[in-house]
């Protein structure tokens, strides 16, 4: 079953979303010494079920792509999952290391720095207003092959999906991910009723 | 009353403290052991000075730190992306393809004001040993599964082709080129088993042995092409005007020979033969040419005229003659 957000919640999720953005842009903009802006999130919700064919959707043609994995535990918990077309990555990672980066250890590296600010900016932020505490767990990246989707070990223990595009303009360039919280229903209400209240 | 010392300094995770420019305020023993330095020398110490850091991940760790000094929350150093971060001697004491440890690092912020972070560091060497084992043994699987697949893919191209090699030599040995029909081969062969059968059985059939009425002249006159279009015409009329259990074979130029199994008596056959006749008497267009081609008919029957293949198609072929010398365009049954 899917918890949808009403259109007010989504407001106020939108707009603590932006907040904790605001900071990972800082952050980001002071780590490749130039000005980051990432864009007003778009924001849905969809079913765990669901998340494999969302993930084919956002990154639109058949290529490989990054997957990053960060679970969080504590009175607040849940998992963020990045995707990242292997472009964008590659972008980001030229970028940040000032050079055309050919090491796939590199990339990862670069992807794990961008996913770990927006990750913690995020959940610290949700984590704030619903009084909660949590965890993090060692993030893992893999590259991975959308033509093989079907192969890979599905995400288990969470009903719902958030889903929330992160476009970063950099430069010129516009670096394109999407970050998923999963959470379960419990965690779900539990934040819909926090932003009730705000 | 807990000694946090002594359990910091039994953990099998290196602990250490630095601050934003990177000078060491505490190491634990795991870290001093791996580092080869004794904890009390390197407080107030640069970390550079007992890590052999390049550019790379000097400014990789500053910005890890920043991070998380400036979120309140951990970041992280992975093996899978990074290998390691500070280089320490490989202690696995086995072959390996490692030169340094391989490290997982958690940063976490220890004090904000001091700008102080601690670096929980964890050996994942034998994790990633085992990890690189696997993909090397995976990726031998996977060419295996790739050479033993295109070893199947090129067994089965080999045995189609041969299936259809044999399917083509079948043909070749069993059927007429021409007409498609089974030839001489196939019709020993089932005449041999119908005489068997119906010896056992006392079953009645019939052969019919077919002649077209003066082909030596269309083929002359209109040309071998014609001639074996009309041959071809004959053969399906004669599929059309059979059941599938009768055996409608090509004996050679001409002549076709029919076995009709399971009959009750000669009027049967007759009434086969009369309709063959008819039929393949209707007006055919062969090209630009209307065509009246006539056929004549022996007819021998088993057991009555014979009991052995030479003797019924003999007589047959007597049938034949008689049908031939009474006008053609008829059949006769043998005397």
């Amino acid at each position: 079953m899917t918890h949808s957000f009403n259109p007010q919640q989504e407001d106020v999720l939108k707009e603590l979303i932006n907040v904790s953005f605001g900071l990972s842009a800082s952050l980001i903009g002071d780590m490749l010494d130039n000005h980051a802006k990432l864009h007003i999130p778009e924001i849905s919700n969809i079913a765990i079920a669901n998340l494999d064919k969302k993930i084919v959707e956002v990154l639109g043609e058949k290529h490989d792509f990054y997957l990053t994995k960060q679970r969080f535990l504590g009175s607040f918990n849940g998992e963020v999952l990045f995707v990242f077309n292997t472009f964008s990555a590659q972008a980001f990672s030229n970028l940040l290391l000032q050079q055309e980066v050919e090491d796939e250890g590199d990339v990862k590296a670069s992807i794990l720095e961008l996913t770990n600010i927006i990750t913690s900016a995020c959940i610290g932020k949700f984590c704030e207003i619903i009084d909660g505490e949590t965890i993090f767990k060692v993030p893992s990246i893999e590259k991975r092959e959308i033509s093989r989707m079907d192969e890979y070990a599905k995400i288990e223990g969470y009903d719902n999906v958030i889903v929330i595009k992160t476009a970063l303009d950099i430069e010129k360039e516009n670096i394109l991910g999407h970050m998923f919280i999963l959470l379960n229903n419990q965690m779900l209400e539990q934040l819909k009723r926090t932003i009730d209240k705000l | 009353m807990i000694r946090c010392n002594t359990i910091i300094d039994s953990l099998n995770v290196g602990i250490l403290i630095i601050d934003e420019d990177l000078t060491i305020h505490f190491a634990n023993k795991w870290v001093a052991i791996h580092a080869n330095f004794e904890p009390e020398d390197a407080i107030e110490h640069p970390l550079s000075q007992f890590f052999d850091l390049d550019e790379n991940r000097l400014k990789s760790l500053k910005r890890h730190i920043k991070t998380a000094l400036t979120l309140s929350s951990p970041s992280f150093f992975t093996t899978d992306s990074n290998h390691y971060l500070l280089p320490m001697k490989n202690s696995v004491t086995t072959k390996s393809v490692f030169e340094f440890m391989q490290q997982d690092i958690t940063i976490l912020p220890y004090d904000k004001e001091k700008k102080q972070v601690t670096l929980l560091i964890y050996d994942q060497t034998s994790l990633m040993e085992e990890k690189m084992r696997c993909e090397k043994e995976s990726e031998a699987l996977a060419q295996a599964v790739k050479v033993a697949n295109t070893t199947i893919k090129k067994l089965e191209t080999a045995k189609n082709k041969l299936i259809k090699q044999k399917d083509i030599i079948y043909q070749q040995a069993h059927c007429d080129h021409l007409t498609s029909l089974p030839n001489r081969t196939v019709l020993n062969q089932r005449l041999h088993r119908l005489i068997e059968n119906n010896l056992e059985t006392g079953k009645k059939f019939g052969v019919l042995f077919l002649d077209l009425d003066n082909f030596k002249e269309i083929n002359d006159t209109l040309g071998h092409d014609v001639g074996d279009m009309i041959l071809i015409h004959i053969a399906k009329t004669l599929l059309l005007c059979t059941r599938k259990t009768d055996t409608v074979t090509r004996f050679g130029g001409d002549e076709f020979i029919i076995l009709i199994d399971s009959i009750e008596d000669e009027e049967t056959l007759k009434n086969i033969a009369s309709k063959l006749i008819e039929t393949i008497g209707q007006p055919i267009q062969i090209r630009h040419h209307h065509l009246h081609v006539t056929a004549s008919i022996g007819v021998s029957l088993f057991p009555k005229h014979g009991t052995d293949f030479n003797a019924l198609i003999k007589n047959a072929d007597l049938a034949l003659y008689l049908a031939k010398a009474d006008g053609r365009d008829t059949y006769r049954i043998h005397p």
